[in-house]
């Protein structure tokens, strides 16, 4: 069984200028210390991967997708084990073997027989095996005559033949390969699919990082999509090259926003609470960021998210022996991109305890959660205080399921019943299905009808009217949007407005919120902006129409708070 | 800790794979001089042609022409070769081979074990040109000329430690390679490998000072078929231990992010 797994994998590069590199900079450094000091000695680093999480399982040929510099290389380099993550942790079981360069890891003055034996060495392959095994890569490659001749007088297109027929020549578990099998003609194209595809046979795991399309989709069939070092979109081969290419556009900048900065204006109802103590039942959360806490929200990370569940996991949250806390809305954000995630955990339960869990265990709801990496908020139902809350995953499967929360918010704030109101929309025919189920409280559900999924030629908006007798402020929404089946298209951000008479002269923006591309549910905090009866999400259409349909839409007065201050707690 | 077990680990990987280090290091000879005529033998060739001559410069030099001050220098000069490459190759053991350690997951160890390998071959050719200065100068083979054996061993443990020293430190450093190699030059003068120990008179305890010196005498001593002294053995001892102490926290702190500097 071979399996790759990284774990909130970062990897930042020092970038030694010809100061820094050198001696002269540390001594003085050494001498200086100050100012001086630290310009020589301030080198630049790239952050190469940040925060990459991946499963892999036997049987799967992932493509590793993404313009040059997104950490392609760097990303292979690490499961290769050539590179040792700064942060985070790899998990490689079984064999790995390497192409990850247009030459060849042996020295060139060599002929193909001594390369082919020199590079079965590398790969540590025992001396007895690597004279059959030799004659079998010299047949794959047809090189024939030119194996008696000198590496060097070979072509790029030959040296690669070598390198990769080499390398797949003892079914290795785990399969790198680094642009160079670009290199090949079609009929070596053809072979090396043939290859690739007896690899799934004997149930192996190939990563596979280039830039030709045709062969990613022929050999491939998932696909992870890098941009400036993040995943930014993982699952089937057509969807992930078809990501790719929405990512276009110059590189964005880079922000990195630890869990301190995510801060809203606006105070929690009870105010600065004491800190609570995180618990699971395996690993100990590893980032309890400072501020984490305002009395209502709660934010933490755990530190090995992809153990399987064999019986039962949880993670939760014991707010102390001298508060009770009804739980109304849970935040989670799941952290393994598992690109299978069949067996993953999608049904989890919210739990109330006011004894740890021993005897009293109050079950508030079982939510289904979406297999997928995005945040998605969940509305609890009322039962009531209780000291300690968390969630529950049960497995019933032998094998375990994969379980991994990377932030988990409890919100204590039950919202205000917006019953009433009806919904509004551009097109007022679209807005056909309300479901009355939808009502439960708090937040509001309206589905569109599928037509809404055209392209939208100028501007389309959801909303909707609270009624002549209230104002409301929105503070969070969420949104699941219609696929019309791996559009090119969407909608790449809506506009959050509000007004005072319909929309017709008073038109306010509260903010604009970029979606998530992939179509699970997700949860969008809004700036605080003001009360007003009518709200609604605009989408604005770039030239040529983008496309556009929400199935669910739910507006929520509250946002998920995290204020800026408070303790750092479990460092 | 963890990174302290990472290094441990990757040690005994290292070691383990001995298929890598041994046949790489035969190879790197190999192909040295590879479409030559007389091939590693030029090895051999260049150090005989190079040590006559620099012994007949010297013997005129110092007035010496006793066949026992050839014997000494041509055993200095060789074991001298030997530690002095194995310092300045160690620097770039890393460097050198940066496209592989850049392609092939291999133990960072195994790398500075292959250089040692190569230049331990370099050194059995020079031995050839030994064993004819000590048949000429007439220094039979006796029971202190076993002792060369384990003493040169212990010259390449040494040289493992050193590779992995000097070339992690000089993979970050760019500046060391060329102070290593001035600094080699430099003891080669001030090192007892041309002349004698006791040509200094009253200033011989400066010598002893010297860890190189100690080397030198630990295995230059038993082919010229005496004991070694004992503050030699005493030094190389104390040396090979603290070495490799050094060598390990060091690689504590940078063998994990040495490929970052590749």
């Amino acid at each position: 069984m071979a399996r790759v797994i990284l774990d909130g994998v970062s990897v930042s590069f020092p970038v030694f200028n010809a100061n820094a590199k050198s001696l002269r900079a540390n001594l003085l450094y050494l001498g200086s210390g100050g100012i001086l000091g630290q310009d020589l000695r301030g080198h630049v680093t790239i952050a190469a991967l940040s925060r990459v999480s991946l499963c892999v399982e036997t049987g799967d040929r992932i493509a590793v997708i993404g313009r040059n510099g997104s950490g392609k290389s760097t990303l292979l380099r690490v499961i290769a084990g050539i590179y040792r993550p700064t942060e985070g942790s790899v998990r490689v079981d079984g064999r790995v073997s390497t192409v990850l360069g247009a030459g060849l890891v042996v020295d060139e003055e060599l002929t193909g027989w001594e390369a082919i034996e020199y590079a079965c060495l590398l790969r540590g392959i025992p001396r007895d095996r690597i004279d059959a095994l030799g004659k079998e890569v010299a047949e794959f490659t047809e090189l024939g005559s030119y194996l008696s001749v000198p590496v060097r007088t070979y072509s790029a297109g030959m040296k690669m033949r070598l390198s990769f027929a080499v390398a797949t020549c003892d079914a290795p578990d785990v399969l790198l390969i680094d642009e160079a099998i670009g290199a090949g003609d079609i009929y070596f194209l053809e072979k090396a699919r043939q290859r690739a595809r007896n690899f799934l046979e004997q149930s192996n795991i190939l990563f596979l990082a280039s830039h030709s399309e045709d062969m990613l989709q022929s050999i491939c069939t998932k696909g992870i999509v890098l941009d400036q070092g993040e995943v930014v979109a993982a699952g089937p081969i057509r969807g992930a090259l078809q990501a790719y290419h929405d990512v276009g556009g110059p590189p964005r900048n880079r922000v990195t926003v630890s869990a301190v900065e995510f801060a809203f204006a606006e105070a929690s109802e009870d105010g600065q609470g004491e800190p609570g103590q995180p618990f699971a039942s395996s690993s100990v959360p590893e980032h309890p960021p400072a501020g984490a806490f305002d009395g209502n929200a709660r934010t933490y990370w755990l530190s090995d998210p992809v153990s399987r569940v064999r019986d039962t996991a949880f993670i939760g949250f014991d707010f102390g022996p001298d508060r009770s806390i009804e739980v109304r809305q849970v935040v989670l954000r799941q952290r393994v991109h598992d690109l299978d995630c069949a067996g993953c955990v999608t049904c989890v339960a919210v739990q109330a305890s006011d004894d740890g869990f021993e005897a009293d265990v109050r079950t508030a709801e079982t939510i289904q959660v979406e297999p997928d990496v995005s945040k998605q908020s969940f509305t609890v139902p009322p039962i009531g205080p209780a000291r300690s809350w968390r969630l529950l995953a049960r497995s019933d499967s032998v094998a375990g399921r994969p379980w991994g929360l990377s932030e988990l918010d409890f919100d204590s704030v039950p919202a205000e019943r917006l019953d009433e109101g009806r919904a509004i929309g551009s097109d007022p025919a679209a807005m056909n299905v309300p479901v009355a189920a939808a009502f439960d409280g708090s937040p509001f559900t309206q589905w569109t009808a599928k037509e809404r999924a055209e392209a939208v030629n100028g501007r389309s908006w959801i909303g909707y009217d609270f009624g002549p007798d209230r104002e409301i402020e929105v503070r969070s929404f969420t949104l699941r949007q219609w696929n019309g089946g791996g559009n090119p298209n969407t909608i790449p951000a809506v506009k959050v407005q509000y007004s005072g008479d319909g929309f017709v002269t008073d038109v306010r923006t509260a903010d604009t919120v970029k979606i998530s591309e992939n179509t699970a549910r997700n949860s969008y905090d809004i700036a605080p902006s003001a009360r007003a009866r009518f709200w609604r999400l605009l989408a604005d259409a770039p030239t040529g129409g983008g496309h556009w349909g929400v199935i669910e839409l739910r507006f929520s007065q509250y946002p998920v708070r995290r204020s800026p201050g408070g303790p750092d707690h479990g460092r | 800790m963890r990174e302290a077990r990472g290094v441990l680990a990757d040690w005994k990987a290292g070691l383990a794979n001995y298929p890598f280090w041994w046949r790489f290091g035969l190879l790197d000879i190999k192909l040295r001089y590879r479409r030559t005529l007389l091939g590693p033998f030029w090895v051999t060739l260049s150090f005989g042609v190079s040590a006559v001559a620099l012994s007949l410069v010297y013997s005129l030099l110092f007035k010496v022409t006793a066949d026992s001050y050839f014997a000494y220098l041509i055993v200095g000069l060789a074991v001298w070769g030997l530690m002095s490459t194995l310092i300045i190759e160690g620097c770039t053991t890393f460097v050198r081979h940066s496209q592989l350690i850049q392609q092939q997951p291999l133990p960072i160890l195994a790398h500075a074990l292959r250089s040692v390998v190569g230049n331990f071959l370099v050194f059995l050719h020079n031995l050839v040109v030994v064993a004819i200065a000590l048949a000429v100068a007439g220094v039979g083979v006796s029971w202190p000329t076993l002792l060369a054996v384990p003493a040169i061993a212990v010259i390449l443990v040494n040289g493992v430690w050193v590779a992995m020293l000097l070339g992690m430190l000089c993979a970050r450093f760019r500046d060391l390679p060329q102070l290593v190699a001035l600094l080699v030059n430099i003891a080669f003068l001030v090192t007892p490998v041309f002349w004698y120990k006791h040509m200094l008179a009253g200033r011989a305890h400066f010598v002893d000072l010297n860890p190189l010196y100690a080397f030198l005498e630990f295995v230059r001593s038993p082919l010229l078929g005496q004991l070694p002294p004992f503050t030699s053995v005493q030094v190389v001892l104390v040396a090979t231990i603290g070495g490799w102490l050094l060598t390990f926290l060091v690689a504590i702190r940078l063998q994990p992010r040495l490929t970052y500097w590749l």
